[in-house]
């Protein structure tokens, strides 16, 4: 056993109301400087839809990802021997039309327009070019739905669906939605730092985040077309690579990052997650529909007293493993088994988790009261709007099981609350809903107060950097503190 | 012919029998300006001029010599003697003329030549002119039973047969024809048999070489007959091959051109097909597709 500890998220779909906040939280943070002003580091879908880039998750186009050819994790975008004939030309990456022609206003125009008969506009401006152009595409352009028969029923999700499915999902009065906000996985096995030539990529050791090193990136963007995710953005102002990184000196000083911060509708959680990184090539491995458990075994208990000795061994710090029990993410990716990893069957073992949505509501309203007691409980759930085939090919590796569940004792969650704040649902149905659901209802309260009433430090469990143990390593720590912020950016020299 | 041969034969023993008395009687002859008797110029046009010359019997590289001296006034062939090139580049006609008629050649000016020796030698060339026709090395060495043997001209060319005098092979200043690249100080001689007049001018040549740059190696070491013979078979081979050779040049040039350009189209063309789809955006993609279903 070799225990490494994780920084991981959990972002509940259920709560996501695609304002995003996250998205500009981020962007005015990192990603407003030259040459990054296409990037969205997070950004927020609209489900069914293509996505940004378009279409990310279609790897016949992109070859994101790792696939398991005869028992050996392999690359699909690159190899060492694949990388030299595409030296000077590298493949399946996005086209800038796919990300989209990032562009500004020609707000001069408002104040300086000659007089005339209409009122001057401020004409859209070419970032790349600084040419007038027509807007064609934008990071989230296909939102609510925007341009369905171009974005949302070109989805690759919805594969798998039958005909009719499909006729449904966007039928008037049928049609349904869902967010999926998006950032780096931070993955387990990134195919980002495997394909880099250059070894500029790497995985934090003490909280897994994966950066970018910029003085050792080339630029040659292996890492854009093997990232499934395509959470690596080049930038074309530096010839660099940039990512997320997980705000990493916001964490370092115990604040939440920053899209996580700024969450209105409170979806995301962040916590310290302990794994066996020696099994990480046998669970990406497995077949698509082991998958998850295997994900989910690698977890380890943070209570397990082997465990915490074993961490004590790779010197994980006590407070981390004391952070790791607290963890929110460990309860709904392991204790609930509500978070399921996007498209693990790309193989990064990704350590961001999604809560499948509920929405919409699934149940009708007869008389004034609301009918969900029927001789099939979870009747609605397989006839739920959004299809099931769906959420489980964008979070179940294409198999339903794991979202079914995740989805029943969601809704034996909320049927249990009605019953107890309500009272229009008697406690008995409620109560076997939760027993067919296998929840407890210990276990429901504790989801309800999670998901509910949950605060910044119930959502946000960050482990002490302890940067000082860090900084020792270099200078004294009292000095780095009183020096902090004094300093030269070309030192002087002594004399003339 | 029977009193031809004989006379011939009286001939060719003559400088012989001249050299003999000369070499007996050099102390006793004064400077070499002074002028030559009628042996001391029959030695001195054979050593100097037959290469090129002949004096009744057709021209050579040079012009048939038989009756110069009523062709052309006698000051005028000294002036010429002296300085052929000097008299060539004073635009004279009949210099010009002669030029041309070597296509191209201008004798040689030769060391040593004196207004004293071109008057005895003028002398001598119009007393032969009355007399018979100028006995040349040519005429014992083409012998025509001999086959011609080009391939071991070729050996000789490029100086895998030494030549029996240790003169240098003639790859060292000279290129010829196909893959044969030498030396650039002598002239290509792909096209030297026709150049120089035919076999037998191009085995008078041989013989005693009359450029200044070649007599001063080959007056020492004189190439055998049979390696001159074998030389002269290699170059007319060469100009037999000449015509061959040119076209076959054109069809190498247009082939590397057709493989070569077809080929970068057609690599050109394989790439494209194999990398179509690599940079086709896909959001462009799903346009079309919607576009197409109207």
């Amino acid at each position: 056993m070799n225990v490494r500890s994780q920084i991981s998220m959990v972002f509940h779909l259920d709560k996501c109301i695609g304002c995003h906040t996250c998205s500009i939280a981020c962007k005015n943070i990192w990603t407003d400087r030259k040459g990054t002003d296409y990037m969205w580091w997070n950004n927020v879908e609209t489900k069914p839809g293509t996505g940004y880039p378009t279409s990310w998750e279609d790897q016949k186009k992109y070859s994101g990802g790792w696939e398991n050819k005869k028992g050996k994790l392999r690359l699909n975008a690159t190899g060492k021997a694949r990388i030299v004939p595409n030296i000077f030309h590298n493949p399946h990456l996005p086209t800038m039309d796919d990300y989209y022609e990032p562009w500004t206003y020609d707000y001069q125009n408002l104040f300086n327009a000659p007089e005339g008969d209409d009122q001057p506009t401020a004409k859209p401006i070419s970032m790349v070019t600084g040419d007038y152009i027509d807007i064609e595409a934008g990071p989230n352009w296909d939102d609510d739905l925007g341009g369905s028969p171009v974005y949302a029923e070109n989805d690759p999700n919805l594969e798998g669906l039958t005909p009719d499915q499909k006729q449904q999902l966007f039928a008037v009065e049928r049609l349904v939605l869902f967010y999926l906000p998006r950032i780096c996985n931070h993955c387990l096995n990134p195919a980002c730092v495997a394909s880099c030539p250059s070894g500029a990529l790497y995985k934090r050791g003490e909280d897994g985040i994966v950066l970018v090193d910029q003085k050792r990136c080339r630029g040659w963007r292996t890492c854009i077309s093997a990232c499934p995710y395509k959470k690596v953005y080049y930038n074309w102002f530096t010839g660099k690579s940039e990512k997320c990184i997980l705000c990493f000196p916001r964490l370092e000083t115990g604040q939440a990052p920053a899209c996580f911060h700024s969450c209105v509708g409170r979806i995301r959680y962040l916590g310290v997650i302990l794994y066996d990184a020696e099994r990480i090539d046998e669970m990406a491995k497995l077949p698509p529909e082991m998958l998850i458990d295997g994900q989910r075994e690698m977890i380890l208990d943070p209570h397990d007293p082997e465990v915490i000795a074993q961490a004590r061994k790779n010197n994980i710090h006590e407070s981390v493993i004391e952070s790791a029990q607290k963890s929110p993410v460990y309860k709904f990716v392991k204790d609930w088994k509500l978070a399921l990893p996007p498209h693990i069957e790309f193989r990064t073992m990704p350590m961001l988790f999604y809560v499948p949505p509920m929405a919409p509501v699934m149940s009708a309203r007869e008389n004034g009261v609301v009918n969900a007691v029927s001789g099939d409980l979870f009747h609605d759930i397989e006839q739920a709007r959004v299809p099931l085939k769906y959420l489980a090919n964008l979070l179940g590796a294409g198999k339903t099981e794991k979202v079914a569940y995740a989805l029943r004792k969601q809704k034996a969650v909320r049927w249990y609350r009605r019953a107890v704040t309500v009272g229009d649902v008697s406690m008995e149905a409620a109560e076997r809903m939760l027993r067919e659901a296998d929840c407890s209802i210990a276990e429901a309260e504790a989801i309800y107060a999670l998901t509910s009433l949950c605060s910044f430090e119930d959502r946000f469990v960050i482990p002490p950097m302890h940067r000082e143990e860090a900084i020792e390593a270099f200078r004294d720590p009292m000095e780095q503190k009183q020096a902090a912020g004094f300093g030269f950016i070309d030192k002087p020299r002594r004399g003339l | 012919m029977a009193t031809n041969k004989t006379k011939t034969t009286s001939l060719v023993n003559l400088p012989l029998f001249a050299l003999i008395i000369g070499l007996n009687l050099l102390p006793l002859i004064s400077p070499v300006s002074a002028p030559l008797d009628e042996q001391q110029a029959a030695e001195y046009f054979q050593k100097n001029c037959a290469a090129c010359h002949k004096i009744g019997g057709g021209r050579m590289i040079g012009p048939d010599l038989k009756d110069v001296t009523s062709r052309q006034d006698r000051e005028w062939l000294i002036r010429f003697m002296l300085d052929p090139q000097g008299v060539l580049n004073s635009g004279d006609p009949y210099a010009l003329k002669l030029q041309k008629e070597a296509n191209g050649v201008i004798m040689y000016t030769i060391p040593g030549m004196t207004r004293e020796i071109a008057t005895s030698l003028l002398d001598y060339i119009e007393s032969r002119s009355r007399g018979e026709v100028s006995s040349s090395v040519t005429d014992t060495v083409m012998a025509p039973t001999i086959p011609p043997d080009p391939v071991a001209g070729d050996k000789i060319f490029s100086g895998l047969t030494p030549l029996t005098n240790s003169a240098p092979a003639c790859i060292t200043c000279h290129s010829g024809a196909g893959p044969r690249i030498g030396g650039s100080l002598g002239p290509d001689l792909s096209a030297v048999f026709s150049r120089l007049n035919g076999r037998e001018a191009l085995m008078a040549w041989l013989s005693s070489p009359p450029t200044p740059t070649m007599r001063s190696v080959f007056s020492q070491s004189s190439l055998t007959t049979d390696e001159a013979r074998q030389l002269v078979d290699l170059f007319e081979r060469w100009s037999q091959m000449k015509q061959n050779y040119g076209q076959s040049n054109f069809m190498i040039v247009m082939s590397v051109l057709f493989f070569g350009v077809g080929g970068v189209v057609i690599s050109y063309l394989f790439m494209a097909g194999i990398w179509s789809r690599r940079f086709q955006s896909a959001r462009r993609r799903l346009i079309n597709l919607v576009k197409e279903r109207g």
